[in-house]
């Protein structure tokens, strides 16, 4: 088709777009929006002898805002959240780069297997396998002990690092491979043309991979951020007790306390944590993407 | 001192994986030479294009631009620009931006560069785009925009790959006409890397015909046309007619099926297997008893087919079992199954070494239908 016809193509394109959405937001409704309404719902209501009340109360929100507990437990949920965020894109990065233009292509397969390979492993054997490598008598010890460097064991079990490496070791393929789809849609005769134009490598990056890839790089961030976030297996078993993360909070409100209205309560906040820091990455997406051939006159 | 070479291939060699692509190939350019690089897909024209422009090392030989020995030398490093097929624009960027890249890389003061852009974007016809993105423009304008943004750093060398292969044939037509008037005007050097022909041969002052990673025959557009040393060159240039027999060295030429003739040769003086190449418009088809007198070759024949196409009629003739095709400006009068006799004047038939049985693009060459 002629190039001519383009930006006729994308307008039509945007409007096909908006019956796409159809079965779409059916699915929303049913697996997201309605679930949401009964936490919703709940989150206003007490338990009585384990029956929910039917009157509605604002008592489950104050005693969170109240409590320095929960407090303390959100504040550490998004520090573990952010740094979770920070170190998988730093790896994964560069890894992602290293993949698209320094990998030949017929090896590329491999490497992208390599990658995603944990996946086949159950997240919670794989957070139970870093006990062998971080424990008091485990490898990682071992070895410094066997170098020298440290007499006695360092306590990485049990700790907000040993939670970070779990969820940085899980969340790594996500990302890696997320960025990784967007560097691989850049042309390469791009980075030509830019080489050409008297760009070296690093002005190159700067001035085309990191723009041209930084839609896919949010999006990845956001990813990462929600569901290390949200995540409850590597802080329940690597994390120890002193450095609890708010998805704890929730599950200790519904297994023992069995109160479910303030268990939804905390869900709501934690929702709304995530979605806050959400917003203002988004509002990053938005800035970037009106760079990036939003539309102008 | 001759004229100043701008480009100058010694030798260069490029394998892929065992097979050689570019076989020491030597070019030079002359200033202010509008260059094309004529051949068929995979004959090493690209690849040859890429070495000048530093994207490829060649395994062997040197590349100097403007005197200076860039063999080793990155793109960023050479005063060449490169305009790529689909024009290579960066889409986050707007135009003004694009051509403005360069610049920006060579650290131009902002006014200057403004103004500069400013004067690019009005010599290629689009003052006033600056502020859109390249997916708001059609083929053409992003053609001139990757146009834009190569002339503005003012390079020795423009180096053009197929740079109107994506546009369709009405746009390209006029961009011909732009760019061999805007390449005049600014006497600038271009290597233009082309498939097609026409292309070659109307914006050219001198084509390199390529094949199997060397260059078959460089000339100028008419020599290349009216002198073609091989068949493979005479019938990439253009339709032709062809008849297989032998020859001696002084141009006398004998086949079976059009008997004795003395006709021209090109290329070196040879005698053996030979192939008579005649173009279209230089044969006449007259109906049988109103023949040509002053040719001195002809031939009884009887009209096959018969394409109007416009401007031309295509007549194809059998002609003692050889194919010879004619070319009449408008119509004609004659009809398939006429019986005619065909003349030509023997000093515009061409005789080129035969190659033998050996070569696809050779006898895939034929008329469309």
């Amino acid at each position: 088709m002629s190039p001519l016809l383009e930006p006729v193509r994308h307008r039509g394109a945007s409007n096909r777009s908006a019956g796409w959405l159809l079965p779409l937001s059916g699915w929303m409704v049913i697996f997201y929006l309605i679930p949401l309404v009964f936490i919703i719902g709940t989150s206003f209501r007490t338990m009585v002898n384990y029956q929910l009340t039917s009157e509605f109360t604002m008592q489950n929100y104050l005693a969170i805002f109240a409590e320095p507990l929960y407090w303390k437990a959100l504040r550490v949920s998004l520090l573990l959240a952010v740094k979770v965020v920070a170190i998988t894109t730093l790896i994964a990065y560069p890894l992602a780069m290293v993949l698209v233009f320094i990998v030949p292509k017929r090896w590329r397969t491999f490497f992208l297997i390599l990658i995603i390979a944990p996946f086949w492993t159950s997240y919670l054997i794989r957070a139970y396998s870093w006990f062998i490598v971080l424990g008091n008598n485990g490898i990682l010890n071992l070895l410094l002990k066997s170098l020298g460097l440290i007499g006695q064991p360092v306590q990485i079990l049990y700790t907000g690092t040993a939670t970070t490496i779990g969820l940085v070791h899980y969340l790594l393929p996500i990302m890696t491979l997320t960025i990784y789809t967007t560097l691989e849609n850049i042309d390469p005769k791009l980075l030509e043309a830019a080489n050409d134009l008297g760009a070296g490598g690093l002005r190159s990056f700067f001035h085309v991979i990191l723009p041209l890839s930084a839609g896919g790089l949010v999006n990845g961030m956001m990813f990462i951020y929600i569901l290390a976030f949200a995540d409850f297996v590597s802080p329940a078993t690597l994390g120890g007790q002193t450095e609890r993360v708010f998805p704890q909070l929730i599950v200790d409100a519904v297994q023992w306390n069995i109160n479910w209205p303030l268990a939804s309560a905390l869900s709501i906040v934690m929702v709304a944590a995530i979605f806050l820091v959400l917003l203002v990455l988004s509002l990053f997406r938005n800035i970037g993407s009106r760079e990036n051939g939003g539309s102008g006159k | 001192m001759p004229e100043q070479i701008d480009v100058q291939l010694d030798q260069v060699t490029k394998r892929y994986e065992g097979r050689t692509v570019v076989d020491r190939l030597s070019l030079s350019v002359e200033r202010g030479t509008f260059l094309s690089i004529l051949g068929p897909s995979g004959c090493g024209k690209t690849t040859t294009l890429r070495m000048i422009g530093g994207f490829i090392t060649p395994d062997e030989g040197s590349v100097r631009i403007a005197g200076e020995d860039v063999t080793d030398l990155p793109p960023s490093a050479r005063s060449t620009s490169m305009v790529f097929q689909d024009y290579a624009l960066f889409p986050h960027m707007t135009v003004a931006d694009n051509i403005g890249f360069g610049l920006r890389m060579q650290r131009v003061k902002r006014p200057e560069a403004r103004e500069r852009i400013e004067k690019a974007l009005s010599m290629v016809g689009l003052a006033g785009y600056g502020r859109r993105k390249p997916s708001q423009l059609s083929g053409g304008q992003r053609q001139r925009i990757a146009l834009a943004r190569s002339l503005v750093l003012h390079p020795t060398i423009l180096l053009l790959d197929e740079p109107l292969g994506a546009l369709d044939a009405q746009i390209r037509k006029q961009m011909q006409f732009e760019l061999k008037q805007l390449q005049t005007s600014l006497g600038q050097t271009f290597v233009y890397v082309t498939h097609d022909q026409e292309e070659a041969m109307t914006m050219s002052d001198r084509v390199a015909i390529m094949r199997g990673g060397v260059i078959e025959q460089l000339g100028t557009p008419d020599e290349v046309y009216d002198h073609p040393r091989t068949l493979f060159v005479a019938q990439f240039l253009g339709e032709c007619s062809s008849v297989r027999g032998r020859c001696e060295e002084n141009g006398s030429f004998f086949s079976d099926t059009l008997g004795r003739l003395h006709g021209r040769i090109t290329g070196v003086p040879f005698s053996g297997p030979a192939v008579l190449c005649i173009r279209p418009e230089n044969i006449v088809f007259s109906p049988r008893g109103a023949e040509r007198t002053d040719h001195a070759f002809s031939r009884p024949a009887v009209i096959r087919q018969r394409m109007f196409k416009g401007l031309n009629t295509w007549l194809c003739a059998d002609c003692c079992g050889e194919r010879i095709i004619c070319e009449v400006i408008g119509k004609s009068a004659l009809r398939e199954g006429d019986e005619i006799s065909l003349s030509f004047d023997p000093q515009n038939a061409v005789i080129v070494p035969d190659p033998g049985e050996e070569d696809p693009a050779v006898s895939g060459q034929e008329v469309e239908a």
